[in-house]
């Protein structure tokens, strides 16, 4: 098998805790090429937390952020939370876009910003824990005392902002983090 | 012993009763016990208050008292005591207010206590998030009342604590309260194995750590604390860490034993506390008496934190085998990482009676069982700790010397030759009794039996023969004694008691590394987890189909490979779609099962017929598409398929094709659109440049083959043609490449039909269906509905007409006839409009009716 997961909307289960509450959070990562763009918005209708994700080392994703924050706000649900997310920050010989480019978008669209690499672990952590943050305080009224706390699943869609290469096109080592 | 049982026997139907804990009810004079319980009644919640018998299992042993309603104006509220001799004590004492009035509960400490309080805090109408009920690690008991001041709302009303003692040990609930808010059965067996897995890796986040415990055992012979306890408990040591106190024969009284009530536990208790070692500060974390069996546990104030789990149980082994008159009390805690049992035992008198006292130690281990916070382990027995210290009178005498032999042996401090006949070590040599467990030497003279007030041998009639019935014991590893004695100067009783001092290195949990550990075992079953949702690999996702034409099935396949779970896929619809694929586009299978590693192989046919050809021709539509595979429970998989279709008369407009002088294959994909695109003409007004062809060439080519090559064929358009035949008539159509088609008659006349049936707007126009059908029969009206067809499709209409009726020429050769064509061609010519019902037969017998008047009328030859 490939070292790429097929386009399509992988699907993994992950554990952390935020402030001593353990949540369980459903991730889907779905296909960033534009081609399935079409199908890829109708999961965000499930989404209660989302990353945007552009590469830094790439202009054009980063613009294409935008879209990608339209088609949110259209299909999402209202009251989903949203992360920017620069990622490779590795990547520092061949960044494209500034840390304050990603900041000055995160502003204009009132979300937080962070800057991660899969590929050395930066910010992956605080991250995912920031976004569940966001969706349990999002969903406190809701969600009935400690006890739903920790039971409630919730799903984090993941959005990659992809490049536009043919897959494989790359050779870094893909990302380890789950 | 869990009495929720009880409870719950006598509540009704749909009454839960979720946890009981027993309290000292504090009344203006008397302490009484009762049993809390809290119970849920169809999502309502309230406290159930029982007066109860000692150990309450069934609902005979408990009679409900009152009933608390836990609603607005509820609240728990953690109080101190005015009493003094609590303020060493770690019990918690609450208030609870609610509309009829107050109560106040002194619940005993431990893990059972915070899971009651916990589950409490829950049931409060309107709980807040639990970012209240963290931030100030203080509200484990949260008080609800509808003060306007936010404020007061949420934060805990504790009073102001006496002593930092207390504050300490209330801290350390809440500590080891959030660790147990993590490990609540939520997460069910996931935590179990989480649990499992640390104990495991224990080694990886734990340092060993030197702490001093103080053990003391003291048969008090039913006296009360007359003198300081101070040469027994504090003299001439450094101030430990803990302190495990056991008392054996507190009260010998008949009250004491019936009703395991006695005034002589608050004696020895505050008398042990106002000894303890001066130079530090200690908490008292349990106490627990069973008829004269006492056991106290203290702690540093400073180590409170650090205790936790802390469950105490008795076990009678007295009269009848059950009452506690002998037996024992235990105290099993969690320091640091460290699981300790302490107990205090009271095992059978007598000389001869060795042999009871190794089946009470047997009966004591067995039925000494503490419950656990995690409902799913089984109950904990005192082997299961790191380290057991057992104290007590175990009552084992010296055996085979007359009195006066032991009398001289220890005149001499002979102890060692004296030890060889202490019945405890030889039934502890024949691994008889406390295997595994240690002693450390005696070299104090027997504690046992002496006149009480001095430190002379027992005078009395019986006479007893002095025996080091008082004995400490330990099991476990890094457990060291430091010292092991008699107390001769305390003389309250007949016996003296005794002391031990050990160091025990205790697992410390380096917060940094568990937290690693932690989080590595998550990781690890989030891994798991992952390994075991569907996941399949697909040999092909992208699927380009060339030059597709009309009416020709292309098949790609590809195979579906499973990997290790066992899954159920299918292709799913779209967003706003009912189909799964195009019109033109089928999966075959579309849904299937499949076991680990086994394959399937799935294969997607591409046909384009007369309901698409016409999008495709236009280029309205193009052959593209992206399926969902979908697996049940796990990931979605996206396939493309591409392709390019070859435009083809075949579902092209008459008008359109009477544009093209040329093939379609031959027309720029503009112009396809855009005649294809053009409305429909009803006059003859030239919109374009060049005057369109009469009829379409196409149908002049099929027609002309047949009216030159089938007039005398019999069978015609009533026998199939080859398929093969088919698709070379379409290309020659399409194409040009050929002046004169090939294949037989019959694929010809096939084709011909097939032709009309593709037309997205049929010979007689739909509007006009109804019309016809009408005047069928009548051959006047008949005619005028055809001359209100646009141009191109009456001419159609009549040079078929035209055609068919020199068929019938010579259908003494082809044997047609006039019925045979009009109900074949009828069904062509005349379709009805979209959303009409399906033609039933009255209708196709009129479409029938209205060709056939055509096919016998010699006139309007075109
Ligand atoms: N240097 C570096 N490379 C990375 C990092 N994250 C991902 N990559 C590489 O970038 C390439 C694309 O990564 P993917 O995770 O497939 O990107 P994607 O956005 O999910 O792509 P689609 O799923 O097709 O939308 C791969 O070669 C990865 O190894 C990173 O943090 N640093
Ligand atoms: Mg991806």
């Amino acid at each position: 098998p490939s070292p790429f997961p097929p386009p399509g909307v992988d699907f993994k289960m992950k554990t952390i805790e935020v402030d001593g509450i353990k949540v369980r959070i459903q991730i889907w990562d779905t296909a960033g090429q534009e081609r399935y763009q079409t199908i890829t918005k109708q999961y965000y209708r499930r989404a209660q937390g989302i990353f945007l994700v552009y590469d830094i080392s790439s202009e054009r994703s980063y613009q294409h952020i935008m879209k990608w924050a339209s088609d949110v706000d259209e299909y999402a649900p209202d009251g989903v939370q949203k992360i920017l997310i620069g990622n490779k920050a590795d990547e520092e010989q061949k960044r494209q876009v500034g840390r304050e480019q990603g900041l000055q978008l995160a502003k204009e669209y009132g979300m937080d910003f962070y800057e991660t690499s899969a590929c050395t672990n930066v910010n992956i952590k605080e991250s995912f824990t920031r976004l569940t943050e966001l969706v349990l305080q999002a969903h406190r009224k809701e969600l009935d005392g400690l006890r739903a706390y920790a039971a409630g699943e919730l799903n984090l869609a993941e959005l990659e902002e992809e490049e536009g290469k043919p897959e494989g096109a790359e050779n870094s080592p893909k990302a380890c983090w789950c | 012993m869990d009495q929720s049982v009880a409870i719950q026997e006598t509540l009704a139907d749909g009454e839960t009763c979720l946890i009981v804990v027993q309290g000292i009810l504090a009344g203006e004079e008397s302490v009484e016990s009762r049993l809390l319980g809290l119970v849920r009644t169809h999502g309502e919640h309230a406290l159930f208050l029982y007066t109860h018998r000692r150990m309450a299992i069934t609902a005979e042993d408990v009679c409900l008292e009152r009933i608390v309603p836990i609603t607005e104006g509820f609240a728990v509220e953690e109080v101190t005591p005015d009493n003094d001799r609590y303020i060493i004590g770690s019990d918690v004492t609450v208030q609870i207010s609610s509309e009829d009035g107050q109560l106040v509960v002194q619940l005993p400490f431990g893990s059972h206590t915070r899971m009651f309080l916990q589950e409490i805090s829950k049931c409060l109408p309107g709980i807040v998030g639990s970012e209240d009920i963290k931030q100030n690690g203080k509200n484990l008991v949260v008080n609800h009342s509808q003060s306007t001041n936010s404020d007061d709302k949420v934060t805990l009303r504790q009073s102001k604590s006496k002593t930092d003692v207390s504050e300490m040990v209330r801290s350390s609930m809440i500590v080891s309260d959030k660790a147990c808010s993590l490990s609540l059965q939520k997460f069910g067996l996931r935590d179990t194995i989480v649990k499992s897995q640390l104990v495991k890796r224990e080694d990886s986040y734990t340092s060993l750590q030197n702490f001093r415990f103080f053990v003391g055992t003291y048969n008090v012979n039913g006296q009360s604390p007359k003198e300081s306890l101070r040469p027994w408990l504090s003299h001439g040591i450094e101030p430990p860490d803990v302190y495990c106190v056991g008392f054996q024969e507190l009260d010998l009284s008949k009250e004491a034993f019936f009703f395991n009530d006695t005034p002589k536990e608050e004696e020895w208790f505050k008398a042990v506390t106002d000894s303890l070692h001066p130079d530090a500060r200690y908490a008292k974390v349990k106490l627990i008496r069973l008829v004269g069996m006492m056991l106290l546990l203290y702690v540093k104030a400073d180590h409170a934190l650090n205790i936790s789990e802390v469950e105490a149980e008795t076990v009678g082994t007295g009269i009848m085998g059950r009452m506690g008159n002998k037996g024992a009390v235990a105290i099993r805690f969690k320091f640091h990482n460290t699981s300790v049992c302490i107990v205090n035992s009271h095992l059978a008198a007598h000389m001869e009676e060795y042999e009871r006292r190794n089946q009470d130690f047997k009966d004591i281990c067995s039925r000494m069982q503490f419950c656990q916070l995690d409902p799913n382990l089984p109950p904990l027995t005192i082997s299961k700790h790191d380290v057991v210290l057992w104290l007590g009178d175990l009552n084992y005498r010296l055996e085979e010397l007359d009195v006066e032999k032991v009398k001289m042996l220890i005149e001499k401090k002979a102890f060692r030759a004296l030890y060889k006949h202490d019945q405890l070590k030889r039934q502890m040599d024949e691994k008889a009794v406390f295997e595994g467990f240690s002693e450390g030497e005696i070299t104090f003279q027997p504690t046992y039996k002496y006149d009480t007030g001095c430190d002379g041998w027992d005078t009395s009639e019986k006479c007893r023969a002095p025996a080091w019935c008082d004995r400490i014991l330990w099991k476990g590893k890094n457990i060291f004694q430091l010292s092991y004695r008699s107390h001769m100067a305390v003389k309250i009783s007949d016996h003296k008691p005794v002391s031990s001092m050990f160091d025990i290195k205790v697992k410390v949990v380096n917060e940094e590394l568990y937290r690693k550990a932690f989080e590595e075992i998550v990781r690890s079953l989030d891994k798991m987890e992952n390994a075991s949702i569907p996941s399949v690999i697909l040999s092909q996702r992208e699927f380009s189909f060339r030059d597709v034409k009309y009416m020709q099935l292309q098949v790609k396949t590809f195979t579906i490979r499973n990997e290790q779970v066992p899954c159920q896929f299918e292709f799913i619809n779209k967003l706003d779609e009912d189909t799964y694929c195009k019109e033109w586009l089928i999966a075959n299978p579309r849904k299937g099962f499949l076991l680990p590693d086994s394959e399937m192989t799935i294969e997607l046919e591409l046909f384009v017929n007369k309901s698409t050809a016409t999008r495709l021709n236009s280029g309205e539509e193009k052959l593209e598409d992206i399926l969902i595979l979908h697996l049940n429970e796990g990931k979605d998989y996206f396939l493309s398929v591409t392709g390019n279709y070859l435009p083809s008369c075949f579902g092209s407009p008459i008008q359109t094709l009477c544009y093209m002088r040329e093939p379609i294959q031959d027309m720029s994909a503009e112009s396809i659109r855009e005649l294809t695109l053009l409305p429909l003409q009803m006059s003859d007004d030239i919109f374009r440049d060049e005057k369109p062809l009469d009829i379409p060439k196409e149908l002049w080519m099929l027609v002309d083959h047949l009216y030159r090559n089938a007039s005398h064929q019999e069978d015609l358009f009533q026998q199939p043609g080859l398929r093969s035949e088919f698709q070379q008539i379409r290309d020659c159509l399409d194409t040009g490449m050929l002046d004169t088609l090939l294949g037989s008659n019959h694929s010809v006349a096939e084709a011909l039909l097939l032709f009309l049936e593709s037309l997205p707007e049929p010979v007689i126009c739909c509007h006009l269906y109804n019309d016809c059908l009408h005047c069928a029969g009548n051959y006047t009206l008949s005619s005028q509905v055809v001359s209100r067809l646009p141009t191109c499709h009456k001419n159609v209409f009549n040079y078929l007409m035209a055609f068919l009726r020199e068929l019938l020429k010579n259908s003494e050769k082809n044997h047609l006839d006039a019925n045979i064509l009009a109900s074949i061609f009828g069904g062509l010519l005349l379709r009805p409009p979209p959303r009409h019902p399906k033609p039933d037969v009255t209708e196709k017998r009129k479409a029938q009716q209205f060709i056939q008047q055509f096919l016998l009328r010699e006139s309007n030859s075109p």
